[in-house]
């Protein structure tokens, strides 16, 4: 399968006077799977349209298969985007929708035939041929949507927002499903979501945007376990924040006296000594009542709060001090469960702290 | 809600009582000066003579399919329907389109010089347009000083300047209803088309278009039925020399006094203009569906 890289170079779009895209660069290789991820209004799906030709930038270049793309309208791009929710045309069948990238190509009859009824195999939609788009559940939309953007065999495939629409159970399933496809097609894709969970499913790299800018980019596991600021480890999953300020490097790494008086030494982290950071704790990092406490950093609390999830149960644990902290405990592990007001050890390996300065 | 509702049957009741009373003044409305004069007219249609003792035939209509005059006449009225219909969709998806899609702070006056025909008294308007168009016109006294004809052009009592003036005044129903159509059209779809290969005018032959095809059903419907019974606009700048059904009608009942006649002649309209309807929708229909 043909893949093309996607480039982008210092890519800017405003809306009127309101920058929407600020200077965003970003190279995709062939074949990987790139998400942006963001909270809504942070330029993601503008620099997607941008990819797709419908938006043309201010500034910068977007280059596909190292050639400039910038003057190439979105009909002769050859890409394959899905959107938010699906666009499906009403009044076609679903065949039709498939086949109209390659009766916009004027590919033979016989040919488009065939290569509707592989696309439809491929996302397991046969028998479905001559019903129309409002007889589809979303799932099936989805599922359409998607043959009809791979059929034209397009060097790049878009998602915007791709399983937005899709129920929790059924979204999860379209996950993997597109992430096999995506893998046996080969095919360079970027999709854009707000969802961290889709993100870290889906994607070799996630590329994390605030405000028009690209603030982190990285694997799934940097972008979770190493994230480089405070809106980055805010934006995907849980976490401890503790505030502090920073008093000198130490041995164990930086020096923070927290608000609550502690020092705690923090591996592999850096800031001018007298500013205010914040350390960032994971709470599945942390844990409970731990059999073995050397080497860990501990803290002595009470379980103030439990949030029981079936896997796994949080507790909301007041410590020294008075802050509160959130530890992860996986269910059905044999562990005793503490009970709301116990006393509590909570320890956690200070490689595991981010620190960064605080917002 | 169950708990306070004893049985199910009820609230529906209240539901279809409620929906009655809300239907009620309106189809009463309705039946009085729609349901009731065209039975009316049905029935003269089907008498021999009137005033006179009541005998039933189809004379009347026999007599409308052997005259040539009247036969011309609806031939007529059906060809401006038709002309008119068919400009005013070609004039008006255009401007549905702005109003539809353009975000600029000019739409609203688009918007008001569209409806402003309507706001202006038909005889107003037919006056405006024989101050422009007459032989002492504007158009006329500015061809004549810059010297391009010798004498007044005649611009009135024509087809086309009857044309002209009904599709002034019928272009605003077109417009409104393809502009509400397509501007619940989702824009996406254009982009997702453009995305697949389709070039502008491509996609939109091929995706916009048949999905406003309703709107531009919903207004042909209106201007063909306005048209097809227009009587002031046609009499005046045709000058007597566009004379279509309506004033056909007119001169039947009024000064022929010949009231089964004018009825049948009325029925003959209503019901060819009902036929063609119904197959313009069936062909729509089929074709947006392609």
């Amino acid at each position: 399968m043909n893949a093309k890289g996607v480039a982008l170079l210092g890519v800017a779009k405003w809306y009127g006077k309101v920058p929407a895209v600020q200077g965003v660069d970003l190279e995709v290789a062939p074949g990987e799977m790139v998400s942006l991820l963001g909270p809504s209004g942070c330029g993601k799906t503008t620099t997607l349209r941008m990819i797709a030709g419908l938006e043309v930038p201010d500034a910068g270049e977007i280059r596909i298969g190292g050639t400039r793309a910038n003057e190439v309208p979105p009909w002769r791009r050859n890409i394959g985007m899905v959107f938010q929710n699906y666009a499906l045309f009403p009044h076609k069948t679903v065949a039709e929708n498939i086949g109209y990238g390659l009766v916009m190509r004027r590919r033979p009859r016989a040919e488009i035939a065939t290569r509707v009824a592989d696309a439809m195999r491929q996302v397991r939609l046969e028998g479905l041929e001559d019903r129309i788009p409002s007889q589809l559940s979303g799932g099936q939309r989805q599922r359409v949507a998607l043959a009809r953007a791979l059929v034209t065999r397009p060097d790049v495939l878009l998602f915007d927002e791709p399983l937005a629409a899709l129920d929790r159970k059924l979204r999860e399933q379209m996950q993997v499903e597109i992430r096999l496809l995506q893998r046996e097609v080969g095919i360079t894709t970027i999709f854009v979501t707000h969802d961290q969970d889709e993100a870290l499913t889906l994607s070799d790299r996630i590329v994390v945007m605030e405000e028009g800018r690209i603030v982190q980019a990285g694997t799934p596991d940097e972008i979770y376990e190493r994230p480089r600021s405070h809106f980055v480890s805010d934006f995907i999953g849980m976490m401890n924040a503790m505030r502090g300020t920073a008093t000198g490097q130490g041995a164990g790494g930086l020096l923070v006296r927290l608000a609550g008086g502690r020092e705690l030494a923090v591996p592999e982290a850096a800031a001018a000594t007298g500013s205010a950071v914040e350390i960032m704790l994971r709470p599945e990092k942390v844990q409970v009542n731990p059999p073995q406490a050397e080497g860990l950093v501990l803290a002595q609390g009470r379980v103030a709060h439990i949030v029981y999830l079936g896997a796994v149960t949080y507790l909301h644990v007041t410590v020294e001090g008075g802050a509160t902290m959130l530890a992860m405990q996986a269910n059905g592990q044999g562990m005793p469960a503490p009970r709301l007001g116990d006393a509590v050890t909570l320890g956690w390996r200070a490689a595991d702290m981010v620190c960064f300065a605080a917002p | 809600m169950t708990a306070i509702a004893p049985s199910r049957r009820r609230p529906d009741l209240r539901r279809g009582l409620a929906a009655t009373l809300l239907l009620a003044p309106g189809v009463a409305l309705l039946a009085l000066v729609l349901v009731w004069p065209f039975l009316v007219m049905l029935g003269m249609s089907l008498r021999e003579r009137f005033p006179g003792p009541i005998v039933f035939s189809l004379a009347k209509y026999a007599e409308f399919l052997a005259d040539d005059y009247l036969l011309t006449v609806a031939l007529r009225s059906f060809s401006l329907a038709l002309a008119v219909t068919a400009l005013c969709a070609v004039l008006g998806y255009p401007v549905a389109w702005y109003l539809a899609r353009a975000r600029s702070r000019w739409a609203h006056l688009v918007f008001l010089g569209t409806i402003f025909p309507l706001l202006v008294s038909i005889v107003v308007r037919t006056m405006g347009w024989t101050i422009l168009l007459g032989s002492e016109g504007l158009v006329n006294a500015a061809l004549l000083r810059l010297g391009l004809v010798s004498e007044p052009l005649r611009l009135m009592q024509g087809f086309w300047s009857v044309v002209l003036g009904m599709v002034h005044v019928l272009l605003p129903f077109m417009v409104l209803s393809i502009a509400a159509v397509l501007g619940r059209i989702d824009a996406a779809y254009a982009e997702a088309a453009s995305t697949l290969g389709a070039t502008p005018l491509r996609g939109f032959l091929s995706v916009t278009l048949p999905l406003s095809v309703q709107g531009i059903a919903a207004g042909s419907v209106i201007v063909f039925c306005l048209t097809i019974g227009a009587f002031i606009t046609p009499l005046w700048l045709g000058r007597g020399h566009v004379t279509v059904m309506a004033i056909a009608i007119h001169e039947q009942m009024v000064t022929l006094v010949d009231w089964p006649g004018g009825a049948a002649s009325a029925m003959v309209l209503s019901f060819a203009t009902l036929a063609l309807l119904a197959g313009y929708g069936l062909l729509l229909r089929r074709w947006a569906r392609r």
